[in-house]
C-alpha cells in the first residue's frame, strides 16, 4: 500500500459527471491483495532516458532590451530571438551525444499537444510566420536545432489573455538514439500507435519574455492589450535566465563538503547521504517590484528531478526538491547522480555527480 | 396436542409385520436410504400393533401425546410414522441410539404399535403400559429419532421430538408468488439452493447469475452484470415490478437485496417482454417472496464482510419478513492498512467501502382472490477516503448514496381477470465531498411510480396483457465549490442549485397465442422520456414464439425493438474513462470496463438533447430436455443497437453517434442428477463492437471491441453433498481478457511522463482461468442449525490479469495485477 492517488479534478461547468475514482479503486484492490509486481524505480536509469530540453537564446532579435551576458544563459525570448534547443539524454553509460540523435523538431501550439493529441508527426515545414501554428509544423531534423522565433504576427490568435500567447509556442522533439530502431521506425510506430520502444520524445513549451518587453513589443505593433495595472509585478519581472546545476553540496554524519558538477566524491556506503543542488541569485532571477505603496522582492521556485544509476534506498520525504536522501543499499563501486533544476518559468538545467562508495 | 385419537384402534393384524420389518430396516444405524425404502411402502397403510397388546385391565397404563417437528426449523413433520415399543433392558431416559451389536442381538419386541402424525406433526398413543418405552420416528427424507420415555400410570406422557431432514435435502420448498409473465426465447431461475452454494458467489443472487451464459466475468470478479456484451448501465434489474436504482452497493460489492427474502429470480439476457422497458441489454426480475406462516424463522450471520441477519412469521392471516445487512469491511481494510503502516512504515491513502440494507415485508390476504403486499426495503453506502496523516490534507474524499423505497403491491384474480397494481415512492440521497473539501456535491430525488397490469384469458388459446409503468422524479442537486484563493478554516463556497424533474412512460401490451405446439406472443411497448421540457418518444414492437417440435425438442424464435432513455454513464462509450493513475511507483491502468464499477451517481441531468437509445434483439434458441434430469440448449443472439448520442460540447475526444453491435452463441447443460448433485456447463462466444458513424477520416479508428468484448467464456461448476451434512462445490472458469487501451509510449514533460495511448482497446488482456471451491458443513440441533462454509476464490493462485501496470516512464508493461488466491469464511445461526 502506500500509493500516492491523485483526484480526478471536477469542473462545476462539467456537469453531470460520473465520478471516476478509479485509481482509489486499484488502491483499494492493490491495498487488498498487495500483490503488485516488481517494478523499477522511476529515478533509475535503465536506458535511454530524456533528461532535459537545454533552451537557450543564442541571438536577440530587434525587440526588448540587450541581453545582459551573465553566467546563466537566457531562457525568456522574444519574436525573432535565436534559441539554441540541445536535447540532453542519458543511457546507463553516460550522456549521448546530442550530435548522435536521430531526430526531428516540431513546433506547435500549447503544452500537451504536440504529440498527446496530434498524431501527424509528418506535417508541413515550418513557414517561420507563425508563433503558434494552427497545426504542428517540421523546423529542422538531427540533433541540436536552432530556431528564430517568428516575428509579431499581423493577428493575435483568438487568447483570451496575453499568457496564453507566452505559454503557447511549444516545441516537440521526436528521435531515436545511435542504438535505437531509427528516427523512421519511431515516427511510423507513433502514427500507427504502436509501441515506442527506443524511441524519445520531449515537449517543451518555450517560453515568450519577459513579459513587460513582450508587450511593450506587442502595443508597439498596434495591439491593444488591456493590461491590467495590478500586472505591474509581472511587467517588471526581468528575462528568465536557465537555472544551473554548478556546485553541490554533499553531506554524511557530520561531513560536508561542496563538489562541483562532474565532479567524484567518495562517500561512506553505510551512511546516510544528502545531496543539495547549491543555488545562486542568478538562479533565482530575483527583482523587486511596488505592490502597492510595497516593494516585494519576488523570484523563480526551483524544483529538482533526481536519478541514479543504480538502485539505492532512497529517503526523501517529499518529491522534487533540491535536495534528495539516500543510503547506498545494494548499489556498489560508483553511483552516478543526475539531476535537473527547474524554474517555474520553463527554464532548467542539468549536472551530475559521481559517489564512489567506500 | 391432539385429543382423542381411534387410528391405534384400527386393523392391527394386517400391519404389524410391516410396521417391525420397517423397523427392523431402520434400527440399522447409518443407513438412511434403508428408512426411506422402508417407510415408503407402507404410505397408504394405517397405523397397527404387533401381538400382544398390553391389557390395561391387569396391568396399569398411560398415554403418551407428542408431536414431530423437523429439527433446525421446528416446523411440524406430518405423516412420519412413530413406532413405540418396550424399552430395551437398561436404556436410559432420554434419546436411544442403539450401538451395533445391541442391533444385531435385537430381537422382534413383545409388542410396537405404529401410527402416522397429522399434519399438525402430533400423535397420540392411549392404553400403553406404565414405565420405559421406546418411541421411534420414522419419515421419508428425515433422520430416524429414537427417545427412551417413562410412561406414568394413568397419566398421560408429553413429547415433542425434532427429527433432522438427510443432508440430500436441507433446502426448504417455499411459496411461489407468480411473477408478472414474461415472454423470452432464452429464460434461467436459479434455485435458492443454488444461489446459497454456488462457489466463489458468497450466496450473493446478482452475483450468482454471473455463472450463467451471457454474463460476461466482470473485472476483478467484481459484482456487475455484463449481459451480452452491453454495458452494465444498459441492462436492468427489477424487483417487484419497478426498476431498482442500483442493484448493487457501492464498487459493486454485494447486491442490495439478499437471497434469503427472494422468491425467485429470473435472468433473461435479451428478447424480454414488452412489460419491461429502459433497458437496451437484458434484465433480471426479482420478485420477493412472502414470509413464512410455519412459525417464527429467522437467522443471523456474519462473515469477513459483513453481518445479517432476518426474522419472519405469521401476521393474522398473513406474513412478515423484516432483514437488514451490514458492512464492516471498512474496518477490516482500515485495520489492516493499520497494521501495514505499522509494519512497512509506508503511509497509506485507501478507499473504504461500508454499506447497509433493509427490508421489510409484509403479506395479507384480503380474501376474493385478493392479496395486498407493503414492502420497505432501502440501502445505504458509504465511501470514503482513509488517509494517513501525511496525504490527510490533499484526499479528502466521501461518497454517500442512499435509498429508501415503499412498495404497495395489490394483486387480485377473479373470473378470469388478473390484476396487479403497484405504487411506489422512492427517497434517495447523494453526497460528494472531494479535493480536500474544496468540492461538494448533492442531490435528492423524490421518486414516485406506478405500475398496473390487467391480464384476462380469451378463450382457450388466447390471453392479453396490458399494463403501464410510470415514474416521476422531482430532483434537487446542489454543487458548492471553494472559491480560488481562498484559505483558512472556513472556506467561502459558490454555489449552484438546479432543480427539476425527470419522467418516464411506458405502456405495453402483449397477447399470448398458444396454438396447438406453436406459442406466440406479439406485443408492444410505447415509451416516453422527459428532462424538464425536454421529450423522447419510442414505439417498441416485440414478439417471441416458441414450438414443442416433441417433447424433447423445443424452438424459440424472438425479435424485438428496445429503447432507453441516454444517460451521462454513456460517455464510458466515447472514451471518456479516466485512465492511469500513478500507483506504488509505477502507473497502473484499468480496462475501461472498470469504467462502471464507479459509483455511477449522475448528479444533474444533461443538458444537451435528450434521447433515446435504440436496440434490435434477435435470438434463436434450441432446447433439448434430457430426461427428468437437465436439459441443453443452445442460442444465438445478435444485439443492434443505436445509441443515438447527443452532441458532447465538453470538449470530448470522440462526441460521435455510434452503433454497438453484439452477436454470439450461448450453450448451457444443466443437470441436477440426484438429489446431492447439481452443476451444470456453460460457454458463450460474443462479439462485441462499436461503430463509429460520424468519425472524420484522420480519427484513428471507426470500429473498435466494445470495452466489454470478452470472447470466450466458459463455466463448469457443480456442487455435491457429502455424508454428514457437508457439502462441497467447485466452478472453473475460462475466459477471455476485456480489451484495454495500451499505453504504447510517453513523452516527457517538465513534470513527468504523460502517457501515449495505442488505438481504443487495441490490446487484450491475457486469457484467465481459475477454480473456486467451497465447502459448506451443517450442523442440526432441535431447535437450531447452524452452517458454516469456506469460500476459496482462486485455489490455485493464478494470476488472471486484471490491470496493467506501466514503469513511470511508460517504456515497457511493468506486469499485470491479478487477485491472488483469496479465502473466505462464515457462519450462520438458522432458528
Amino acid at each position: 500500500m502506500g500509493g500516492r492517488l491523485r483526484h480526478r479534478p471536477i469542473d462545476p461547468q462539467d456537469r453531470p459527471v460520473t465520478l471516476c475514482p478509479t485509481g482509489r479503486l486499484a488502491a483499494l484492490l492493490l491495498g487488498v491483495t498487495g500483490c503488485t509486481p516488481s517494478i523499477d524505480p522511476s529515478w533509475l536509469i535503465t536506458g535511454p532516458r530524456e533528461l532535459a530540453l537545454d533552451v537557450e537564446v543564442i541571438g536577440q532579435g530587434p525587440y526588448g532590451q540587450p541581453i545582459i551576458d551573465t553566467s546563466r544563459s537566457s531562457r525568456d525570448a522574444l519574436p525573432l530571438d535565436t534559441l539554441s534547443l540541445r536535447p540532453i539524454v542519458i543511457d546507463t553509460e553516460g550522456p549521448i551525444e546530442p550530435e548522435s540523435l536521430d531526430g526531428r523538431w516540431i513546433l506547435c501550439s500549447g503544452l500537451g499537444n504536440c504529440l498527446l493529441r496530434d498524431r501527424e508527426l509528418d506535417g508541413p515545414r515550418c513557414t517561420g510566420t507563425s508563433i503558434q501554428p494552427a497545426a504542428p509544423c517540421i523546423f529542422d531534423e538531427g540533433g541540436p536545432a536552432t530556431l528564430t522565433i517568428p516575428d509579431v504576427p499581423p493577428l493575435l490568435p483568438e487568447i483570451s489573455t496575453i499568457f496564453t500567447l507566452v505559454s503557447g509556442p511549444t516545441v516537440a522533439y521526436v528521435a531515436s538514439p545511435p542504438e535505437g530502431p531509427g528516427l523512421d521506425a519511431c515516427i511510423a510506430r507513433f502514427e500507427a500507435r504502436e509501441r515506442l520502444d527506443g524511441c524519445l520524445l520531449m515537449e517543451r513549451a518555450l517560453g515568450l519574455g519577459p513579459l513587460g518587453e513582450l508587450v511593450e513589443t506587442l502595443e508597439a505593433a498596434g495591439f491593444d492589450l488591456g493590461i491590467d495595472e495590478g500586472a505591474e509585478s509581472l511587467l517588471a519581472r526581468p528575462r528568465n535566465r536557465n537555472p544551473a546545476v554548478q556546485t553541490l553540496q554533499v553531506m554524511y554524519g557530520t561531513e560536508s563538503v561542496e563538489v562541483n558538477a562532474g565532479a567524484r566524491v567518495v562517500v561512506p556506503r553505510d551512511q546516510e547521504i544528502r545531496l543539495t543542488v547549491q543555488t545562486t541569485e542568478e538562479d533565482l532571477d530575483a527583482y523587486e517590484a511596488m505592490v502597492g505603496d510595497q516593494t516585494v522582492l519576488f523570484s523563480d521556485n526551483l524544483d529538482a528531478q533526481w536519478w541514479f544509476d543504480q538502485e539505492v534506498d532512497r529517503l526523501d520525504e517529499l518529491p522534487n526538491r533540491i535536495f534528495t536522501s539516500f543510503r547506498a543499499g545494494t548499489a556498489t563501486g560508483t553511483v552516478r547522480v543526475y539531476v535537473v533544476v527547474r524554474d517555474n518559468l520553463g527554464g532548467e538545467g542539468w549536472g551530475f555527480v559521481d559517489l564512489e562508495l567506500d | 396436542m391432539v385429543g382423542t385419537d381411534r387410528r391405534d384402534e384400527l386393523p392391527r393384524r394386517r400391519f404389524a409385520r410391516s410396521a417391525w420389518a420397517m423397523l427392523a430396516v431402520a434400527l440399522t444405524v447409518g443407513a438412511p436410504r434403508a428408512i426411506e425404502a422402508a417407510t415408503t411402502e407402507p404410505a397408504t397403510s394405517e397405523p397397527a400393533t404387533t401381538e400382544p397388546a398390553p391389557d390395561c385391565r391387569s396391568t396399569r397404563c398411560g398415554a403418551l401425546r407428542g408431536e414431530v417437528r423437523v429439527a433446525g426449523q421446528r416446523i411440524p413433520l406430518p405423516d412420519a410414522v412413530v413406532v413405540v415399543m418396550p424399552a430395551p433392558p437398561g436404556a436410559e431416559l432420554g434419546p436411544f441410539r442403539p450401538r451395533p451389536e445391541q442391533t444385531e442381538q435385537e430381537t422382534e419386541p413383545a409388542w410396537a404399535r405404529s401410527q402416522r402424525s397429522d399434519t399438525a406433526g402430533t400423535f397420540a398413543f392411549e392404553d400403553l403400559p406404565a414405565g420405559r418405552i421406546r418411541v421411534a420416528i420414522l419419515a421419508p427424507g428425515y433422520e430416524r429419532r429414537d427417545e427412551i420415555v417413562e410412561i406414568a400410570p394413568g397419566e398421560a406422557t408429553t413429547l415433542r421430538l425434532y427429527t433432522p431432514p438427510l443432508s440430500g435435502a436441507p433446502f426448504r420448498t417455499v411459496v411461489s408468488a407468480r411473477p408478472v409473465p414474461r415472454s423470452q426465447v432464452t429464460e434461467h431461475v436459479l434455485t435458492a439452493e443454488e444461489i446459497a452454494t454456488l462457489p466463489g458467489s458468497q450466496g450473493d443472487p446478482l452475483r450468482a447469475l454471473q455463472n450463467l451464459p451471457g454474463v460476461a466475468r466482470p473485472p476483478a470478479g467484481l459484482g456487475l452484470l455484463v449481459i451480452r456484451g452491453a454495458a452494465p448501465s444498459q441492462s436492468q434489474v427489477f424487483l417487484g415490478g419497478h426498476a431498482m436504482p442500483r442493484a448493487f452497493h457501492i464498487l459493486s460489492l454485494a447486491s442490495v437485496f439478499p437471497a434469503d427474502v427472494l422468491d425467485e429470480l429470473h435472468y433473461v439476457p435479451g428478447n424480454f417482454d414488452a412489460a419491461y422497458g429502459n433497458a437496451t441489454g437484458g434484465i433480471v426480475v426479482i420478485e420477493p417472496r412472502r414470509g413464512r406462516r410455519d412459525g417464527f424463522h429467522g437467522y443471523g450471520e456474519l462473515d469477513l464482510s459483513a453481518a445479517s441477519a432476518m426474522v419472519e412469521g405469521p401476521v393474522g392471516k398473513g406474513s412478515f419478513i423484516l432483514a437488514a445487512q451490514r458492512a464492516y469491511i471498512d474496518g477490516v481494510l482500515a485495520t489492516a492498512a493499520a497494521v501495514s503502516e505499522r509494519v512497512t512504515g509506508e503511509p497509506s491513502d485507501l478507499l473504504l467501502p461500508r454499506y447497509y440494507d433493509y427490508q421489510g415485508l409484509l403479506d395479507y390476504p384480503l380474501g376474493n382472490g385478493a392479496w395486498v403486499a407493503v414492502r420497505a426495503f432501502g440501502s445505504g453506502d458509504v465511501l470514503r477516503s482513509r488517509n494517513s496523516p501525511e496525504v490527510a490534507e490533499t484526499s479528502v474524499f466521501q461518497l454517500r448514496t442512499d435509498f429508501h423505497r415503499l412498495d404497495l403491491v395489490f394483486r387480485k384474480r377473479r373470473q378470469g381477470w388478473r390484476v396487479r397494481l403497484t405504487p411506489s415512492f422512492r427517497f434517495e440521497n447523494n453526497r460528494l465531498v472531494a479535493g480536500a473539501d474544496t468540492f461538494r456535491r448533492r442531490r435528492r430525488d423524490a421518486i414516485g411510480s406506478v405500475r398496473a397490469e390487467v391480464a384476462r384469458a380469451l378463450g382457450p388459446r388466447a390471453e392479453l396483457t396490458v399494463g403501464t409503468d410510470f415514474e416521476l422524479d422531482g430532483y434537487f442537486a446542489l454543487d458548492e465549490q471553494a472559491e480560488l484563493g481562498s484559505s483558512g478554516d472556513e472556506l467561502p463556497f459558490t454555489e449552484t442549485r438546479d432543480r427539476g424533474l425527470q419522467s418516464s412512460l411506458g405502456v405495453y401490451g402483449t397477447v399470448l397465442l398458444q396454438l396447438g405446439r406453436l406459442t406466440l406472443r406479439p406485443g408492444v411497448r410505447w415509451n416516453g422520456f422527459s428532462v424538464g421540457d425536454r421529450f423522447a418518444f419510442a414505439v417498441d414492437p416485440r414478439g417471441v414464439a416458441g414450438i414443442d417440435v416433441s417433447d424433447r425438442w423445443r424452438i424459440d424464435l424472438g425479435l424485438g425493438r428496445y429503447s432507453q432513455v441516454r444517460s451521462i454513464a454513456d460517455r464510458n462509450e466515447v472514451d471518456l474513462v479516466d485512465q492511469g493513475s500513478g500507483i506504488q511507483g509505477a502507473s497502473l491502468f484499468l480496462p475501461s470496463a472498470f469504467g462502471n464499477l464507479d459509483p455511477a451517481v449522475t448528479f444533474a441531468p444533461q443538458d444537451s438533447q435528450l434521447n433515446a437509445r435504440e436496440a434490435l434483439h434477435a435470438s434463436a434458441s434450441v432446447r433439448y430436455r434430457i430426461g427428468d434430469v437437465g436439459r441443453a440448449e443452445l442460442t444465438g443472439f445478435f444485439r443492434n443497437q443505436y445509441n443515438n448520442v447527443p452532441p458532447l460540447s465538453d470538449g470530448a475526444d470522440n462526441p460521435f453517434d455510434s452503433i454497438s453491435r453484439a452477436g454470439g452463441v450461448e450453450a448451457l447443460v444443466r443437470a441436477r442428477l440426484s438429489e446431492k448433485l447439481y452443476g451444470w456447463v456453460g460457454y458463450t462466444l460474443t462479439f462485441a463492437e462499436l461503430i463509429l458513424l460520424q468519425a472524420p477520416p484522420t480519427f484513428p479508428y471507426t470500429r473498435r471491441p466494445s470495452d466489454y468484448d470478452q470472447r470466450h467464456n466458459l463455466v463448469a461448476l457443480a456442487s455435491y453433498v457429502l455424508p454428514k451434512r457437508w457439502r462441497v462445490g467447485g466452478r472453473f472458469r475460462l475466459v477471455s481478457g476485456l480489451p484495454y487501451t495500451p499505453v504504447v509510449g510517453s513523452v516527457a514533460l517538465p513534470g513527468g511522463y504523460q502517457p501515449i495511448f495505442g488505438l481504443r482497446n487495441g490490446s487484450r488482456l491475457p486469457l484467465s482461468h481459475q477454480l473456486d471451491l467451497r465447502v459448506d458443513k451443517k450442523w442440526i440441533r432441535d431447535r437450531v442449525s447452524v452452517t458454516a462454509y469456506v469460500d476459496i476464490q482462486n485455489v490455485y493462485n493464478r494470476v488472471n490479469p486484471e490491470l496493467v501496470l506501466y514503469a513511470t516512464d511508460f517504456r515497457r508493461e511493468a506486469g499485470y495485477v491479478g487477485l491472488p488466491i483469496f479465502p473466505s469464511f462464515g457462519v450462520r445461526l438458522d432458528y
